[in-house]
């Protein structure tokens, strides 16, 4: 299938923040959760070369959120920034948001990032600065701007981009009539629009944990000319493990005291009473919580090991 | 069950059969290192099967009883003929050459049970521990240590523990105690705060040092803000300098024109230098002139620096002076000996202060400490308040009452306890007294009886000549029975002496010491009242004083503390007052109420310097001088370098000598074009070098599009305020150059820590939590253990109690009366000490009545154990080791009877004892079964 020419393809990915531990503590995630959510989303990236060559996309847009610059170390936004240099020659737009702040101690600073890494900031990747706008060799017909939107549009006739990090402050009723297309990132946006036509003209792309309906993380592409856009979603492999996180403690409920059924002698030992007293009380707790169910059978491991001669 | 016969086929150094009689005691009496304990592990093997692991610290089994010569390794076995606990017959055969060389046939139907490989666990239900337990009665070891191994005994057994040498649920509460152990990353701490808490402080440490560097953080990520717009002002900064530039062309391009202009209508402006006068005006000369300038300017600041200086320093002298001559006065006309008074009470006034600082300090200090004891606050407020109100004595009163109160009581119940201890005794004592006096009396009677009706018999002498013999025989009773009484008698009073005379003072001293405590408890419950009616004090003072009684060992070292500041306070505001009284009186300017110490300290202050008036004066006079001095040498060098000047650029009135210099050097810049000019070989011609000039500036302006621009400034306010572009661009140079350096470093300390440190956060975290979970488990096991130690004692006190009577009164009639308590504590009553020994003395025995006691301690656990399955075989190793030959006597006569409940097997390496036995007691030995290897 072939395109016109003046149709732009994009890959729409936002909402990765390496490293932001600290999320963790504000979202009230178990730990399991978020660092399956870490692996989910570095093997995100790593799928992203093959989906830019299997997709045949042109650009790729990151409205915000790709690090968490308190957390991020200079070895990981190198890997990072590496990931995205490898998919050049497609160019890699990024509008930063409030985890990522641009300045000239920012990783997205070429020249603080060439002091600090040692090598070259990628050549493919344009970081845009909060209002600013972009146009890049590879699209000429193509201006990129990151939000807040400007009141007037440079080239009204060319296909104009939005990236917006945090879609919140963005009249984006406004912008879906004035730009071609919305990309949106951040945390509060969760739903696509549509204009008049029933194009969609604004997409989001956040951290998966937000949308009760799906785990995984999703990226966008979209295909953009003058008069439609059209979206679709890619959900990326999961490792899937937090979806046990609640089951794995189950596996250390066989546990021992069933030898002691076998000694006919055990109701006259303090080690027979005790696992007997034990059987109780884990009968009792059977609808307790799983926490408080493991905590009694580590006691009737405990306390066996502590009374069997080969702990001495 | 009953073991028939053992055949062992060469395990270990035994070859041949054992017989074993079911009714009688077997008993095997070898010597040493005949292998008896081999025999004992052959009957366990061939019951339980040979285990596969090997013991601690030594051989496996089957190496350690494998044949001794190695051409016999292909037999390697035994077999075992047992009656089961229903009468049933069975052979067990064992090859322990072969893999599952193990075999259970029923003798009556010849059937061969598949699938068992142990005989104890199929038939038994027992595992070897259990049933090793009630089988094999050892020789005790736990002699050496002298303790209540008895006690232990029964606790090893009630816990399923043979070998502990320590109280096994003792043992087990102790390991549950410690969570540490069971994470090793974290048991190479040294320190004996648990590890919850350990974990909880690491956790916030790091949470702090997050927190720390995300501040850091946020504040650079502003910083960086910051710089961005220093770098946008710098830059606008740049582009004002360039506009500037471009002024400064114009506006020397306009003069040049009107130069010109002027040039042509032969009115040689001044500015226009004649080439011919370029000589004066060269390069060398304008920097010297530039550096005589600067030479002087640097000599002008310090020169008005120092003036500066002297003028306040003249100012400050003056104010003190004025200041102090009202002092001066005042002091001066003091006589020597009020002045040392001040002196003095000046001296005393500030250590005093210093006593108050160092009191209130070390009240500040308990008062922080007392945050660390859980006190609540509002309640120890409104205590601090009522405090405050009472007098000490009655706080101390009022605030140890509770504990005082629980304190003695406690000792009071002791005291009763001891009392009505002692009373018992002392009914005891005075019981057995009565019997004994009884008795004595009942002799002296019967004495005064017989002799009596002897003297009758003497007198019927003449009437019946029998009764000589029995009226003699009759006085004869009569002497012993007075003999007796006097014995009787005299026991009653070696009793009275030695058990009822202690037991009275005992008592009388025990109830002295409840009467002594119980009117100390009155007098404190007495005392207590009256304060509080004393003190109108209301039921919620009370409630609150006995509320905070628990913390009262802190409560009133701090509040002692406070009453302490208070008389420092007093003592140091006397001593102030005292010293204001006498400087008013003197005539110090001081306020008549409310001196503070700040008044005091500056009047002190101010008398100290009004008497050494003089000297400061002198002082201030020395350091006039001196600046005095360096403004003439300064004056001297600014004179100098202007005269210079002077020279060079001319005197001219009512113009700065600066703007000379600038006017000079830029003479000087001027010839120099005119003397390029010259080099040219062109004719110096002042109008063309000032056309040359101003093409040169048109080029320049027309480039910047700035041709047709009007100078709206003179050229000295532009160059004026090109220095103050310049200057900003320093300062914003300099600012950037600072926080450039803050925000590197702040970057820099997140992107190394920031990251470890969440990493480190989420472990400890994770860590705390399953250390959370581990804590819980450990107590609910330890809780669990305790009230199954507890009900498992119980048990066992009940079912001991009992059958260890029966047993110790046939082993050893010297005791009766055994009691378990539910403690699992062991006492006994000795006939021959006619008291009860109690458990802490048993360990003070003799060896052989401990170990009596063992064995009776020994057959009813295995009894208890295995009752519920049936009679087991008993094999006791050696047991009357350290029993004497009648302990000796009764111990096998026990163990004769014992055959009619259990099979008895009993292993013995002293054979003249036996054949002692069967000296003295035929008939018992006759009961025994001598058992040899065929």
């Amino acid at each position: 299938m072939t395109r016109a020419m003046s149709t732009v393809r994009f890959l729409q990915l936002s909402g990765l923040i390496f490293d932001e531990s600290a999320a963790r503590h504000m979202r009230d995630f178990s730990a399991s959760r978020w660092r399956d959510l870490r692996i989910d989303a570095a093997s995100s990236l790593r799928e992203m070369t093959s989906i830019i060559e299997e997709q045949r996309v042109d650009a790729v847009l990151c409205p915000g959120s790709i690090l968490d610059d308190k957390s991020v170390d200079i070895a990981l936004a190198t890997e990072i920034m590496g990931r995205f240099g490898a998919v050049a020659p497609v160019p890699v737009i990024i509008a930063p948001g409030k985890n990522d702040p641009v300045h000239q101690f920012s990783l997205y600073d070429p020249a603080y990032f060439r002091r600090k890494v040692g090598g070259a900031f990628p050549r493919n990747v344009d970081v845009l600065r909060p209002g600013s706008r972009r146009t890049i060799a590879a699209l000429p017909d193509v201006d990129f701007y990151a939000s807040p939107a400007p009141d007037q549009l440079v080239r009204p006739d060319a296909l104009n981009i939005l990236l917006a990090s945090e879609p919140h402050n963005v009249d984006l009723q406004s912008s879906i009539r004035r730009f071609s297309y919305v990309a949106c990132g951040g945390d509060e946006i969760r739903h696509d629009l549509t204009d008049a036509d029933e194009n969609t003209r604004a997409a989001f792309t956040s951290l998966p944990l937000l949308t009760p309906e799906t785990r995984e993380y999703t990226f966008v592409i979209a295909e953009v000319d003058e008069q439609t856009a059209s979206v679709k979603r890619i959900t990326m492999p999961s490792s899937a493990t937090h979806h046990l996180e609640t089951a794995h403690t189950r596996d250390t409920f066989d546990l021992p005291g069933d030898d002691a059924d076998e000694d006919a002698t055990a109701n006259k030992r303090i080690s027979g009473r005790f696992v007997h007293r034990m059987r109780q009380l884990i009968a009792d707790a059977s609808s307790d919580s799983t926490e408080h169910q493991a905590i009694l059978h580590h006691a009737l491991r405990y306390g066996l090991d502590a009374l069997s001669e080969e702990t001495r | 069950m009953q073991i028939r016969r053992i055949t062992l086929n060469r395990f270990g150094r035994l070859h041949g059969t054992y017989d074993f009689q079911p009714d009688r005691c077997n008993i095997i009496c070898e010597h040493n290192e005949f292998g008896k304990s081999t025999l004992v592990d052959a009957i366990l093997f061939g019951l339980y099967n040979m285990p596969r692991a090997k013991a601690t610290g030594g051989l496996r089994a089957r190496d350690k009883y494998r044949p001794w010569s190695d051409s016999d390794t292909q037999q390697f076995g035994l077999e075992l003929l047992v009656e089961d606990l229903d009468g049933q017959d069975y052979r067990i055969e064992c090859d322990f050459a072969a893999n599952n060389g193990y075999r259970v046939i029923n003798l009556a139907t010849g059937e061969q049970f598949s699938g068992v490989s142990s005989f104890g666990r199929h038939f038994l239900h027992m595992p070897l521990a259990s049933f090793t337990e009630c089988f094999l009665l050892r020789q005790g070891d736990g002699d050496e240590n002298g303790r209540d191994e008895l006690i232990e005994l029964i606790q090893s057994a009630s816990a399923g523990e043979q070998t502990s040498h320590i109280g096994a649920v003792q043992h087990a509460l102790e390991q549950l105690r410690d969570s540490r152990s069971r994470f090793p990353e974290f048991v190479t701490s040294e320190t004996e705060v648990p590890l919850s808490q350990e974990l909880r402080a690491r956790i916030e440490a790091c949470e702090a040092r997050i927190r720390e560097l995300e501040d850091a953080h946020d504040k650079a990520t502003w910083d960086a803000q910051r710089l961005t717009a220093l770098q946008e002002a710098e830059q606008q900064l740049h582009a004002d300098e360039a506009e500037l530039e471009l002024e400064t062309a114009a506006t020397e391009l306009a003069e040049i024109e009107e130069q010109i202009r002027g040039g042509n209508g032969s009115h040689p402006d001044e500015g226009c230098i004649p080439a011919a006068e370029g000589g004066a005006y060269s390069k060398d000369a304008a920097r010297d002139v530039e550096q005589m300038l600067s030479e002087l300017e640097k000599a002008r600041a310090e020169l008005s620096e120092a003036r500066r200086r002297l003028d306040e320093d003249i100012i400050d002298r003056l104010r003190r002076l004025r200041e102090l001559e009202s002092v001066n006065g005042v002091v001066s006309e003091l006589p020597e000996n009020e002045m040392e008074r001040l002196r003095s009470r000046s001296a005393i006034y500030r250590e005093r202060k210093a006593e108050v600082d160092r009191q209130r300090g070390q009240t500040d200090a308990m008062r922080e400490g007392l945050g660390s004891h859980n006190i609540p606050q509002p309640d120890f407020q409104e205590l601090e308040e009522l405090l405050d109100r009472l007098p000490p004595g009655d706080n101390r009163i009022l605030l140890q009452y509770e504990s005082r109160q629980s304190e003695i009581e406690g000792q009071l119940g002791q005291a009763q306890t001891q009392s009505a201890e002692a009373s018992a005794q002392v009914s005891y004592a005075r019981s057995r007294r009565k019997k004994l006096r009884n008795e004595s009396n009942l002799f002296f009677m019967g004495a005064v009886f017989l002799g009596a009706t002897g003297c009758l018999f003497l007198l019927m002498n003449a009437v019946w000549k029998p009764a000589l013999w029995v009226g003699l025989t009759m006085i004869a009773l009569a002497a012993a029975a007075a003999a007796a009484g006097t014995r009787a008698l005299k026991r009653t009073h070696l009793h009275d002496t030695m058990e009822l005379q202690p037991a009275l003072e005992m008592e009388a001293r025990h109830s002295g010491e409840t009467r002594r405590l119980t009117e100390q408890i009155e007098n404190l419950r007495q005392e207590f009242k009256i304060t509080t009616q004393r003190l109108h004090l209301t039921w919620d003072d009370v409630q609150l004083m006995k509320k905070m009684s628990k913390w009262s060992g802190v409560i009133l070292p701090y509040q002692t503390a406070r009453q302490h500041l208070t008389l420092a306070e007093k003592g140091c505001a006397e001593v102030r007052e005292d010293i204001a009284r006498f400087l008013r009186r003197t005539g110090f300017p001081l306020p008549r109420n409310g001196v503070t110490d700040a008044d005091i300290e500056t009047a002190i202050q101010q008398a100290e310097a009004g008497m050494s008036f003089d000297q400061m004066c002198e002082q201030l006079n020395a350091e006039g001088a001196r600046l005095m001095e360096r403004i003439e040498q300064l004056e001297a060098t600014a004179a100098r370098f202007e005269q210079k000047l002077e020279e060079i650029v001319g005197d001219e009135s009512g113009t700065d000598v600066s703007q000379r210099v600038q006017s000079f050097i830029q003479k000087c810049d001027h010839a120099g074009v005119v003397q390029a000019a010259v080099a040219d070989a062109k004719p110096p011609v002042a109008i063309e070098q000032l056309t040359e000039r101003a093409d040169i500036l048109r080029t320049l302006l027309s480039d910047a599009r700035g041709l047709s621009r009007t100078p709206v400034m003179s050229l000295e306010e532009t160059r004026a305020r090109l220095d103050e572009i310049r200057k900003q661009q320093q300062d914003i140079a300099a600012e950037s150059q600072i926080l450039s350096g803050k925000c590197e470093r702040a970057f820099d300390a997140c992107r190394e820590e920031l990251s470890g440190l969440r990493a480190e956060r989420e472990f400890l975290l994770e860590k705390a939590a399953r250390v959370g979970q581990t804590e819980a488990a450990l107590a609910i096991a330890r809780e669990q253990i305790e009230a199954a130690a507890r009900e498992i004692f119980v048990a066992w006190a009940a079912a001991l109690s009992k059958r260890v009577n029966e047993i110790i009164t046939a082993v050893n009639p010297g005791y009766r009366d055994v009691e378990i308590s539910e403690d699992l504590d062991l006492s006994v009553f000795s006939i021959e000490h006619n008291r009860r020994v109690r458990y802490r003395e048993i360990g003070h025995l003799s060896k052989g009545a401990r170990d009596q006691l063992a064995l009776a301690l020994r057959v009813a656990i295995a009894e208890y154990l295995s009752s519920h399955i049936g009679p087991l075989p008993i094999v006791l190793d050696e047991p009357f080791a350290h029993w004497d030959d009648e302990r000796f006597m009764s111990g096998i006569q026990f163990l004769a009877s014992l055959v009619e409940r259990h099979q008895v097997i009993l292993l013995s390496c002293h054979k003249w004892r036996y054949e002692q036995l069967a000296r003295e007691n035929p008939a018992l030995y006759r009961e025994l079964a001598f058992c040899q290897i065929a």
